[in-house]
């Protein structure tokens, strides 16, 4: 199909079943990567179910070609994934999450985000350039300490402050995280 | 290194994808798109009057098995607790009693009602062997005045292991308002256990028509306008099984009904504090700037004197509120 991006962006149903029928293969392997073992199937497929939904209900928020497009639905798979697998272990250990959760409160931070304000932080953060993408999605989508990302990312934690601090002017440019940073 | 981090580290650009069935890809699509137009309508109709299938007055039934036996009696008694829908389905619906058996599989449609704008059908599944999972799918949609644009919502419940209860909501796309009878067609071609993978297929085929239940239309000529969104209600239908409320937006000129953030929503209550419960809704742009569509809940029948319908626009976490529309004496209709 040509021109598949803008057909999906005007809602055409057939260009969410061309998308669903080249992407499927893609997104699927990557939920499964992250769930498979952690979570069981059904949180598999509940992840790529999501994945196809909100990349139907946000394309027109989607700006580049295909394969930037590619990069676009993997990069939300991957987030997704791993904050359903995060929730999953939230469950697991309450104990621990709630000392966590006692801790953020003293910075300030907002816990508790609606899923559609969350939803509306992973779609925002997509637009920022690759190198800051997967930094601030960590911190404000995954909600991840600086030492977590410091391990993640392998530089230290000063950096990751660093980096954070240099792109908050970038943030503040996206509606859903300014209000957080407020 | 831990799972967390492993995770993280997980280079996307890197992968291979694996293979996926084509049915896991059409059960893919189909809750998409069904969880999109039961949400809020983001999707442009295609509108296109089709002629076949109209004509006739007589109320034609698909060949049927003589003197059968129910699948399932009382199917929508099975749903009761999970919804208000039925309260007094029983008591506006024509009984259909259609039975056909293809490959195995029994699917047999027992009553059903059109009030104006929405069709709902109670059907049962009987399968000689099979075991179709929780929550069967059927191959095709339901066809109704040869269109098969609109909104749909199926409930199921297992009866037993071979015996299914359901009920379809359909809320049409009706060319030409709401017309005195619908045609109704249904081949539902295949049923699917989307939890194994596996398919029958089947000759299945349903027609027939339906009319209107007595629906009170009152006219209630409302127009507001907030934050640039001009909100009309001609008229609020009620029938002793449901409540429909059609609707006109005029959107800014920045929106359109596929880039509208904000969902359009109505809150039915009545004096009592008694909360209608939605059941369809459907839009559709009529032009660039402009839809129309219709909700539809389900009538309590509480005794009430006066309904508040509130029409709201909801993003995130703002919403704002349109000025309500009172019905008084809303127990006097539709009866």
């Amino acid at each position: 199909m040509t021109d598949f991006i803008r057909k999906l962006q005007q809602r055409q149903e057939k260009a969410l079943a061309f998308v669903v029928n080249t992407y499927m293969p893609y997104v699927k392997v990557i939920a499964k990567k992250i769930l498979q073992h952690s979570c069981g199937t059904g949180a598999v497929d509940e992840c790529v179910n999501d994945v196809f939904l909100a990349v139907w209900q946000n394309s027109t928020k989607f700006n580049g070609d295909e394969l930037e497009f590619k990069k676009w639905i993997g990069t939300i798979t991957k987030f997704k994934a791993i904050d359903m697998y995060r929730k999953q272990k939230k469950n697991e250990t309450v104990s621990l999450e709630h000392t966590k959760e006692q801790e953020d409160n003293k910075n300030g931070e907002v816990l508790y985000l609606r899923k559609e304000q969350k939803e509306s932080i992973l779609i925002e953060l997509q637009t920022l350039p690759d190198t800051e993408r997967e930094l601030f999605l960590m911190k404000f989508y995954l909600d991840l300490s600086n030492g977590e990302i410091a391990a993640a990312l392998g530089i230290t934690k000063a950096a990751v402050e660093n980096r954070l601090y240099r792109g908050k002017k970038k943030l503040a440019t996206l509606p859903t995280i300014k209000e957080r940073l407020e | 290194m831990n799972e967390l981090q492993e995770m993280l580290q997980l280079n996307i650009d890197d992968i291979e994808p694996e293979s996926v069935t084509q049915i896991e890809k059409k059960r893919l699509l189909h809750n998409i798109l069904n969880k999109k137009k039961h949400r809020f309508l983001h999707y442009a109709v295609a509108v296109g009057l089709m002629t076949f299938g109209i004509g006739s007055s007589v109320l034609v039934l698909s060949p049927t098995i003589a003197a059968q036996i129910p699948i399932v009696q009382n199917i929508v008694d099975y749903f009761n607790g999970d919804t208000t829908q039925f309260t007094y389905f029983k008591d506006y619906a024509t009984v259909i009693g259609s039975m056909q058996t293809s490959n195995g599989v029994s699917i047999e449609i027992g009553d059903a009602i059109y009030d104006g704008t929405t069709v709902t059908i109670a059907f049962a599944i009987e399968s000689k062997k099979e075991d179709f999972g929780e929550h069967p799918i059927f191959g095709s949609p339901i066809v109704t005045n040869g269109n098969v644009q609109g909104s749909s919502v199926t409930s199921i419940k297992k009866v037993t292991d071979t015996t299914y209860a359901g009920v379809i909501t359909v809320t049409p796309e009706l060319t030409g308002g709401s017309p005195r009878t619908v045609s109704l067609s249904w081949s539902p071609g295949s049923v699917w256990n989307h939890e194994t993978d596996e398919i029958v297929e089947g000759d299945w085929s349903f027609e027939f028509k339906l009319k209107k239940i007595n629906v009170e239309g009152i006219p209630v000529n409302y127009t507001d306008t907030r934050k640039d969104f001009i909100l009309n209600v001609p008229s609020v239908d009620i029938t002793g099984y449901t409540i429909n409320v059609p609707f006109e937006v005029e959107m800014p000129s920045k929106y359109e009904l596929s880039n509208l953030p904000y969902n359009i929503e109505f809150e039915v209550k009545d004096e009592f504090g008694n909360e209608y419960e939605m059941l369809t809704n459907l839009a559709g742009s009529t032009t660039k700037h402009a839809a129309k569509g219709s909700y539809t809940f389900a009538n309590l029948q509480s005794g009430s004197d006066r309904l508040t319908i509130t029409p709201k626009l909801i993003h995130e976490n703002e919403e704002i509120l349109f000025d309500s529309i009172i019905i008084n004496n809303p127990e006097k209709s539709g009866k």
